[in-house]
């Protein structure tokens, strides 16, 4: 008797369906898997058949074939081991073949006959749409992932036992308590109320947070670089919920940052520092990990200190900025993983941190120049904002006059209802925020009066600003706009945004 | 251009400077009776170290390579003179430690225009900048010529100034005039040599070593009418040309930096030593070498002034006033023009940017504001 199962492995970071047939014949017991599974799989077959019979369900022995659809695709992983459990156990007309209609099952199964949690379930199930698959049997412990699928009904099994039970019907489906849960947010305590004696970094970080813009720090250290960086997260827009499921996905997919079971609610904050070495960025396939900038997808990446990473290296961050996405070559393969995240980076304006200030620079001229070299032109291009830290002064930092500054939630507020417009916005467009306006989007979202476009043009001639500066001008100034809730940019947001606009070469011009 | 004056100064790396080369000169007629003479004749001349003396004979034997290096000159577009030379800068020849041989790329400076020497520090502030664009403007357009040593900072920026205004500007480099030092400024070497020229009294490939800098600082001097000093500090260069210039007879005007800036102390100083301070073009204009060999009979006078009258004129919005006279010529940071006004930093920016555009401030770093001279 053959029996037929859906099941789903994760090879490399891809999902890939699978369809298990189990055909139960007499004659010397041999078990033989067929259509590309590799030695794990075969062990897992193993494993399962052992479970089976630890959990008291009979299997005489006999001829047992397993094979794995689509053939040419090479299945590897734990995901399987509860289809095959249920492919054999139908096979052996244990349970009925008819019951395994419309259904998926996903799950790594233990000697004992326990059912084991795996990874990126929520990816999987969202991949079903076009297989009739009504209902899924996955582990207990993914259960609240597995529901925030939707439309299909989860059956959680922490046993074989209970898997039987579920497709004898005698288990009621699994119904989420209330509101998904939302991953803990992180003890974070640190308010942009600290940040002391700099308004006008607030101002340009708000903007920068409310449209999604990349931006670039310059300052000395020890001038709150990092200090705002980590403050950054806490007034991001909020993620819609769709974001949210894909996030997760994502996340669950990859197995990472150990929040696989409850939907991501908070943008990712992901830090790279030149010292983590090439794979921690790009990924490792083997590893089964994504790098740092598929894990920054909706979220920011964080750079520290841009002068310490190698050209190349800023060049790889760069390509994948441009196109949201990072591509990954299986073994001649190429497939890619989103990698959306707002690029945010800092540097010292030189070695010492005092340039353009000569009279208190301390570096040879040299020493400037080599470290202007470091960045390119092009890595410069693509940063909307340049925020520039000054020293402190000293009043600033004491603490009388903390309670005027304004805080992280003030901050929040304002962003949100910016994000909201932008959202409303772009309902019919497929973006979220200001910062992937195209150059034809921009025509129609930024639109300028006569008079500012003359102002424009001006600029463009006097600052000598780059085709891509314009845009970036223009994208902020929207932003602004949001904040200030106009609908149109007026002349001054317009002003504001060139004088945010991000720094060229020139800066170290000596 | 004399084959054997170049096999002469091609010996300078190994120790024989221009003192040697007139005291080779003297005791044999010519730098070709040099050439011709017997070993024993040159090595009983007197002053000269030994280890010279055995290059002088030695390099003698390899004539061919001689006469290929001597074709090389021309090809590379290189001039060779020397002091005995109809040619040679008058104003140089006043100078008593002047050099004996010049290769020149391009022009020598004109005899009969006001030429300027504009010197200062590599490493430039933006007031430091922004006065040198100034001063060099306002006496290029009167015709002056701009003599400078293309280094980075004050020199480059008195150059690139003269450049774009279209005047003559000349380099003297302190190291073979066939290699461009600094490296970087291969665009502005190549400008120079097309719109005035490149001295230099080493001989092609010497390197750009320390202690030929200073040498090179008595040409600037020389070959000026007047020197500017921008920015110079205690131990700068600069004020081996100042110094040069002042033994020389010449003007020197320096542009007052701040009396607690390092960076300006050694230009500061040199009022002692005689220098005039430029509080304005005025200032330079008045001087008696200007008033000979410019024309500035329609001399449109107090540009400060006529400056301030234009702001009165505009009559701007109270919130441009307020950041505007919160500006300096010292540039400043939006943070610190933020603080100071004490105005939220949008507004703050919107003025900045705005009067940037009408030409009242500058930005001369990106992010950083000072008004315009």
């Amino acid at each position: 008797m053959i029996s037929q199962v859906n099941a789903a492995c994760i090879c490399h970071m891809q999902v890939q369906m699978v369809k298990i047939e189990a055909l139960v014949l007499d004659g010397l017991p041999e078990l033989t898997l067929v259509g590309g599974a590799d030695s794990g799989v075969k062990e897992s077959a193993v494993r399962v058949i052992n479970a089976v019979k630890n959990a008291g369900i009979k299997l005489p022995p006999k001829r047992i074939t397993l094979n794995f659809y689509p053939a040419e695709e090479k299945k590897t992983g734990s995901h399987m081991d509860l289809a095959i459990a249920a492919a054999i156990l139908a096979a052996y007309a244990v349970i009925d073949r008819q019951a395994l209609q419309n259904s998926i099952f996903i799950g790594e199964v233990g000697l004992n006959g326990a059912v084991l949690p795996v990874r990126g379930v929520l990816p999987i199930l969202t991949q079903t749409k076009n297989l009739q698959v009504r209902q899924c049997y996955i582990p207990l412990q993914n259960a609240e992932e597995a529901a925030l699928a939707g439309e299909i009904r989860v059956y959680a099994v922490s046993t074989l036992r209970e898997l039987m039970d579920g497709l004898q019907g005698k288990q009621a489906p699994f119904r989420p308590a209330g509101q998904p849960p939302a991953a803990a947010p992180e003890e974070d305590a640190a308010d942009f109320k600290d940040v002391s004696g700099q308004p006008a970094v607030k101002r340009a970080v708000k903007i920068a947070a409310a449209g999604m813009h990349s931006f670039l720090m310059i300052g000395a250290s020890g001038t709150g670089k990092t200090m705002t960086a980590r403050r950054l997260r806490r007034i991001l827009p909020p993620l819609t919920r769709q974001e949210q499921m894909e996030l997760t996905a994502l996340y669950s997919l990859v197995g990472a940052g150990g929040s696989g079971r409850a939907l991501m609610t908070e943008r990712p904050m992901r830090n790279y520092s030149a010292g983590a070495g090439l794979k921690r960025l790009t990924g490792d396939l083997k590893k089964q990990f994504p790098g740092e900038m598929v894990l920054a997808d909706r979220g920011v990446l964080f750079l520290d200190e841009l002068s310490a990473f190698p050209a190349n290296t800023l060049e790889i961050i760069r390509q994948a900025s441009d196109e949201g996405r990072v591509r990954f070559d299986d073994g001649g393969r190429i497939f890619s993983l989103p990698a959306g995240f707002m690029l945010v980076s800092c540097m010292n304006a030189c070695k010492c941190g005092a340039y353009p200030d000569m009279g208190k620079c301390t570096c040879s001229i040299a020493e400037i120049r080599r470290h202007a070299a470091r960045i390119s032109q092009s890595f410069l291009e693509r940063t909307d904002i340049c925020i520039h830290f000054p020293r402190i002064p000293y009043e600033a930092l004491s603490t009388s006059e903390k309670s005027q500054r304004e805080t992280t939630q003030m901050m929040q507020d304002e962003v949100r209802r910016a994000f909201e417009i932008q959202r409303q916005r772009y309902r019919d467009v497929p973006i979220t925020s200001n910062r992937d306006l195209t150059p034809d989007m921009i025509k129609i979202y930024c639109r300028l009066d006569p008079a500012q476009e003359k102002l424009l043009q001006e600029t463009y001639e006097k600052l000598h600003l780059s085709a891509r500066t314009m845009h970036s001008v223009l994208k902020v100034a929207r932003t602004i706009a949001d904040l200030e809730q106009s609908e149109k940019i007026g002349t001054a947001h317009l002003i504001e945004a060139i004088g945010l606009r991000n720094i060229d070469r020139n800066f170290w011009k000596v | 251009m004399d084959r054997y004056e170049y096999w002469l100064a091609s010996l300078n790396g190994k120790g024989l400077g221009a003192a040697g080369r007139r005291r080779l000169r003297q005791a044999f007629g010519s730098a070709r009776a040099v050439f011709q003479a017997r070993a024993e004749a040159i090595r009983s001349v007197a002053g000269l170290k030994e280890a010279v003396k055995d290059a002088l004979i030695e390099s003698r034997r390899d004539a061919d390579r001689l006469v290929r290096d001597f074709g090389q000159l021309e090809k590379k577009g290189i001039r060779m003179l020397t002091e005995a030379d109809a040619d040679y800068p008058r104003r140089l020849s006043w100078v008593k430690e002047r050099p004996d041989i010049l290769f020149v790329r391009g022009r020598l400076p004109a005899e009969d225009v006001l030429s300027v020497a504009v010197v200062g520090s590599r490493r430039a502030t933006a007031y430091g900048r922004k006065t040198t664009e100034y001063f060099s403007k306002e006496l290029s357009v009167r015709g002056a010529q701009i003599i400078s040593g293309m280094a980075y900072g004050i020199d480059s920026c008195a150059h690139e100034t003269a450049l774009h205004q279209g005047a003559d500007t000349f380099a003297v480099m302190g190291c073979g005039i066939d290699i461009c030092y600094p490296a970087e400024k291969i665009a502005l070497y190549e400008q120079i040599r097309q719109n005035g020229g490149i001295l230099s009294e080493f001989p092609p490939g010497t390197p750009p070593l320390p202690f030929q800098f200073p040498m090179r600082n008595r040409i600037i001097a020389g070959l000026a009418d007047l020197v500017i000093v921008t920015e110079a500090r205690e131990k700068s260069g600069s004020l081996i040309t100042a110094g040069c210039a002042l033994e020389q007879g010449k003007d020197v005007y320096i542009v007052p930096g701040r009396i607690n800036d390092p960076g300006s102390r050694g230009s500061n100083l040199l009022w002692f030593d005689g220098a005039i301070p430029a509080l304005s073009i005025d200032t330079i204009l008045e001087g008696s070498v200007c008033k000979k060999m410019l024309n500035t009979d329609k001399e449109k006078k107090g540009v400060f002034k006529e400056n301030l009258k234009k702001d009165e004129k505009i009559g701007l919005a109270k919130r441009s006033d307020i950041v505007y006279s919160c500006l300096d010529l010292q540039m400043k940071g939006l943070d610190e023009i933020v603080a100071e006004t004490k105005l939220p930093p949008e507004e703050v920016l919107q003025a900045l940017i705005g009067m940037q555009l009408e030409g009242r401030i500058e930005e001369p770093v990106r992010g950083y504001y000072m008004k315009k001279i």
